[in-house]
């Protein structure tokens, strides 16, 4: 059944969301106003979704922080919060085709990577909140003859939480699931122009039993809806995952309201650094072209600049050419393609801009460089290698978000250890090395939050996610995301 | 000599008097056979006594709080770093080992006197999630109560302080009776303990050579609640039974067969240091000293001629003489034990090849050597050898390797030498020890675990995990709360 005109046909059939969601309600915005949702995929409207503002907003607000404060979510029994998120998690299960088929739609992502990564990630993520939610435990100070003290963790109160595009419901439930699980309420916003997945999120959290008022999702824009709840005076924290000039802004506007605390997962120009010894030449090649081209290179972590030790650069390179051209455009609701759409006009004119602007900086252009399938309507452009590509142009220092890898040669460890550190950003690094000192040298000395040796995009939600430099700050997955959603209270009692 | 002892006592410590008594054992320096001193042979009743007194102390010394405490066991760390040179000398004196050797071990051995100081306030317990909302639950930390410990001769100072300050930094009060070899180390540790401020009868110290007699009351003797001791498996069986009783607590670090595993893909020189390393130091005398050097066959050849090449640096002679790397080994059995090892090994197939420089004639040194042509089925990979003995196998496969390492009944550390980062884990992983060391053949120190598994032992020494061995868990339960 897995065939274009199966995802075709179901798409024309389902309903697609597009009413805001607060206090358990499916409501179009209070001004009456919508934006237009147009597809990816061919450029076509999809439907119109609620453009909410800051009355919307503050009606969210209002409603999440009377749910926190009254308890309906936060002093549930641990049982009964693991029972419902356990319950959301099968209700996505239940929904796994339309949650893949909206987010296919909306983003331009193969449906075949919504339904094997975006969507199971999403609930895998779930469940290891909802099973990780009662075993939270704070610290009972060391013994003293007079004093008894303790540090627990407590929920903030009311989260806001701003999305971008590229992993739309899979980077959503990074946030929403510890959140939740430590028994705050959130306001969600998804990016506007990926929003249909989290509004399905926002209904089947309702279907699966979280209280009215506790999961709400504003849509719109981010310079309205989102700059709304940044400045709320009653939002307890903004976590985000996007572009680093937003990442300024809320920063800014958090200072200029409540002082909320802020979490912030910004970009990277990740480095992917090949060493001569590398283990396994075919198998780096391979992940080289899948950490810049999945996704259609709209990845934070994407492994943007490769750098390759200069003795097997010749070599590398091809086996690199011959992995990238694997990646062939295609319609996204097709079962068979691994690379479809940009998310929108705007993301693949800024993406062929930034590619124009590398080939006049003399970078020889090995591979694509072209928008394609224009006759789609769709905003396609095809997997892009420059090779050798200077430390300080543009395209080794600015991140594209995009399918354009820039290849760089090195010729010493310390040469590439410098080039890989040669960024303001440092969310991710890869290495291939055999050298077992090299490895774990490499690993110490390069800025970064993740690295990644002998295989990109190695772990998983057990790890700690997040940037070092300006990447960001506060981590997503793992216990430590769990605690970012909560503040540290420390008790004493004196003993009379 | 006699300089040393009569700077540090010869006489045994009970509630803070040091106590002696009619029938004494001599104490006698390896290197010459000479007694050096005399001290007390004491009794079941004196180790009753100790017990009164650790008890006695201890609600006094567990009230402090971990700070106070602190203060006192700084100060110990200061004043036994201050001694080094005495401190070393003496232990040259009585065990043997070189005084290169000596300095570095009271260095090591003070630094768990100073770790412990610091992680000792580090005591925490957890809040942990309620399942009814009238509850509250939480966790604290307590300290076991009197502990005994029961420790070796080739390590006199670094075995006390590891579980004495350990005990002491958890608010515990200890007895602790050394082996007969090396009580003079002991004695001048804990006369640095009370110079330090250590409160009367908190650390108490048994001197003795009837090690049965002495032990049996430490296990059966209710009041300890904790027994830790270091040495024999064979012993450790017997105290484990004997706990049994009176339901201790127990750290049993006791016997290894560390294999350490060089592949083809090693850097040889990383492996030779690491082997000289791992198997010279105190004259073999370590439990995590490689037994069995099991050597790729790749690498086999290159590896036997540079180890020897490197063992023939090393040079046999009295501890205090400056050149000494090789000292005596502790006693006869010790070096008779050596020699019927290598002997049942050559009767099987092996071929001996001796090295280093000096003079091996006194009579308890052991020339240096490294055997080749190992095979399974000798004694020499089935028992420690405790000598300067290394001990080679052949073999082809990584698999192989694994399943040769794991073939004893203990586990405590290993020791694998490969470039290849891949392996490196598997292979760790692997092994089924405590402690593995990739590509070092030294790694113990006061910040990381020290311990094994299978027949190696139970629980572990120095580290957070080391202090958790002097604490209970107590876990209470708030209730009625409206």
């Amino acid at each position: 059944m897995t065939s274009l005109a199966h995802f075709e046909a179901i798409a024309g059939k389902i309903a697609l969301p597009h009413l805001a969601v607060i206090d358990g309600r499916f409501v179009p915005s209070q001004s009456g106003r919508a934006f237009d949702n147009v597809s990816p995929r061919n450029g076509r409207l999809l439907n119109s979704i609620a453009e909410c503002d800051a009355a919307d907003v503050d009606l969210a607000v209002a409603t999440a922080r009377r749910a926190f404060e009254d308890g309906r979510w936060r002093k549930l029994h641990y049982r009964e919060k693991k029972r419902i998120l356990f319950k959301l998690a099968e209700l996505m299960e239940r929904d796994a085709e339309t949650l893949a088929l909206l987010e296919s739609l909306d983003s331009g992502k193969p449906i075949r990577d919504t339904t094997a990564f975006d969507i199971p990630s999403a609930i895998r993520t779930l469940r290891y909140y909802a099973e990780a939610l009662d075993k939270v435990y704070g610290e009972v100070g060391p013994e003293t003859p007079d004093r008894f003290s303790y540090a627990v963790h407590e929920p903030l109160g009311v989260i806001g939480a701003i999305m971008p595009w590229n992993f739309p419901i899979h980077l959503t439930m990074w946030k929403v699931g510890p959140a939740l699980a430590m028994g705050n309420s959130v306001v969600l916003k998804p990016a506007e122009i990926t929003s249909m997945t989290a509004l399905k999120l926002g209904e089947l959290a309702l279907e699966a039993g979280v209280p009215p008022g506790v999961l709400n999702v504003i849509t719109g824009k981010g310079s309205v809806a989102g700059k709304a709840i940044a400045l709320h005076m009653d939002v307890d924290m903004l976590t985000f995952t996007g572009s680093g000039p937003v990442g300024r802004m809320l920063m800014k506007y958090s200072a200029d309201s409540n002082l909320k605390r802020v979490s912030l997962e910004l970009g990277g120009k990740s480095p992917h650094i090949i060493f001569a010894d590398c283990p396994d030449l075919d198998a780096a090649a391979q992940h080289a072209a899948f950490g810049i081209f999945y996704n259609q290179g709209e990845v934070c972590t994407a492994g943007s600049r490769l750098l390759v030790e200069d003795k097997i650069r010749d070599v590398f390179l091809e086996k690199l050419v011959t992995a990238a051209k694997g990646f062939v455009p295609g319609d996204p609701l097709e079962p068979k393609t691994n690379f479809g759409a940009m998310v929108s006009e705007v993301q693949m004119k800024s993406v062929l801009r930034y590619i124009e602007t590398a080939k006049g900086e003399g970078a020889a252009l090995a591979l694509g460089g072209k928008q394609v399938r224009v006759e789609s309507g769709g905003f396609f452009v095809e997997p892009t290698v420059f090779d050798g590509v200077a430390a300080a142009s543009n395209l080794s220092q600015e991140e594209v978000f995009g399918p354009v890898l820039a290849v760089t040669p090195f010729r010493s460890a310390d040469e590439a250890l410098a080039l890989a550190n040669n960024t303001i950003f440092g969310l991710a690094a890869g290495l291939w090395t055999s050298d077992i000192s090299l490895a774990h040298r490499a690993s110490r000395e390069i800025k970064a939050g993740l690295v990644w040796i002998n295989g990109w995009d190695s772990c998983d939600i057990t790890m700690p996610f997040g940037g070092f430099k300006q990447s960001g700050f506060g981590r997503d997955r793992s216990m430590h995301a769990l605690h970012k959603y909560a503040d540290i209270k420390s008790v004493s009692i004196t003993l009379r | 000599m006699t300089v040393l002892t009569t700077k540090y006592p010869t006489a045994a410590l009970i509630n803070g008097a040091w106590v002696t008594s009619a029938k004494t054992f001599a104490v006698t320096d390896p290197a010459t056979g000479k007694e050096i001193a005399h001290v007390p042979d004491l009794t079941a009743k004196d180790a009753s006594l100790a017990i009164d007194a650790a008890y006695n102390a201890l609600p006094a010394w567990s009230a402090k709080t971990g700070k106070e405490r602190s203060i006192i066991l700084r100060r110990w760390f200061d004043l036994i770093m201050a001694e080094t040179e005495s401190l070393a000398q003496l232990m040259t004196a009585e065990q043997g080992k070189p005084l290169s050797e000596s300095r570095g071990e009271v260095a090591y051995g003070a630094s768990f006197v100073e770790w412990f100081a610091e992680e000792g306030k580090r005591a925490y317990g957890r809040t942990i999630p309620t399942t009814v909302a009238s509850r509250r639950y939480i966790t604290i930390k307590q300290p076991i109560g009197v502990a005994a410990a029961i420790t070796p001769w080739n390590f006199p100072i670094a075995m006390i302080t590891r579980k004495v300050a350990c005990a002491l930094a958890a608010g515990c009060t200890i007895v602790v009776k050394p082996s007969e070899e090396t009580p003079l180390c002991a004695l001048a540790v804990a006369k640095l303990a009370l110079d330090a401020g250590v409160p009367a009868g908190v650390f108490n110290v048994i001197t003795t050579m009837n090690a049965p007699a002495i032990g049996k009351v430490l296990c059966d003797d209710d009041r300890v609640r904790k027994l830790t001791f270091t040495g024999s498996t064979a012993v450790g069986k017997a105290l484990y039974r004997q706990c049994a009783g009176t339901v201790k607590k127990l750290t049993l670090e006791l016997g290894g067969n560390a294999p350490l595993i060089v592949f083809d893909d090693a850097n040889l020189d990383q492996a030779v240091a690491g082997a000289m390393a791992s198997k010279y130091r105190n004259a073999g005398q370590t439990c995590v000293c490689a037994n069995r050097i099991l050597v790729q066959s790749g690498i086999y050849d290159r590896f036997a001629e540079a180890l020897l090449k490197a063992a023939g640096t090393l040079h046999v002679a009295p501890g205090t003489d400056p050149k000494s790397s090789i000292g005596p080994l502790i006693n006869a059995e010790a070096k008779q034990k050596v020699e019927q090892l290598v002997a049942d090994a050559v009767a099987k197939g092996a071929k001996i090849r001796t090295a280093g420089t000096g003079d091996a004639s006194g009579a308890l040194f052991v020339q240096p050597s490294v055997v080749t042509g190992v095979t399974a089925d000798m004694d020499i990979v089935k028992e420690e050898i405790f000598g300067p003995v290394a001990a080679l196998m052949r073999f082809e496969t990584e698999a192989e390797a694994i399943r040769l390492a794991n073939d004893t009944p203990f586990g405590l550390a290993a020791y694998l030498f490969s470039q290849n980062l891949s392996r490196a884990w598997r292979v760790a992983e692997g092994i089924e020890a405590g402690m593995v060391g990739v590509n070092d053949g030294i790694f113990s120190n006061e910040v990381v675990p020290f311990g094994g598994v299978k027949q190696s032992g139970l629980g572990r020494e120095g580290a957070a995990e080391g202090l958790d061995e002097y604490l209970e868990t107590k876990f209470i339960c708030l209730g009625g709360i409206s």
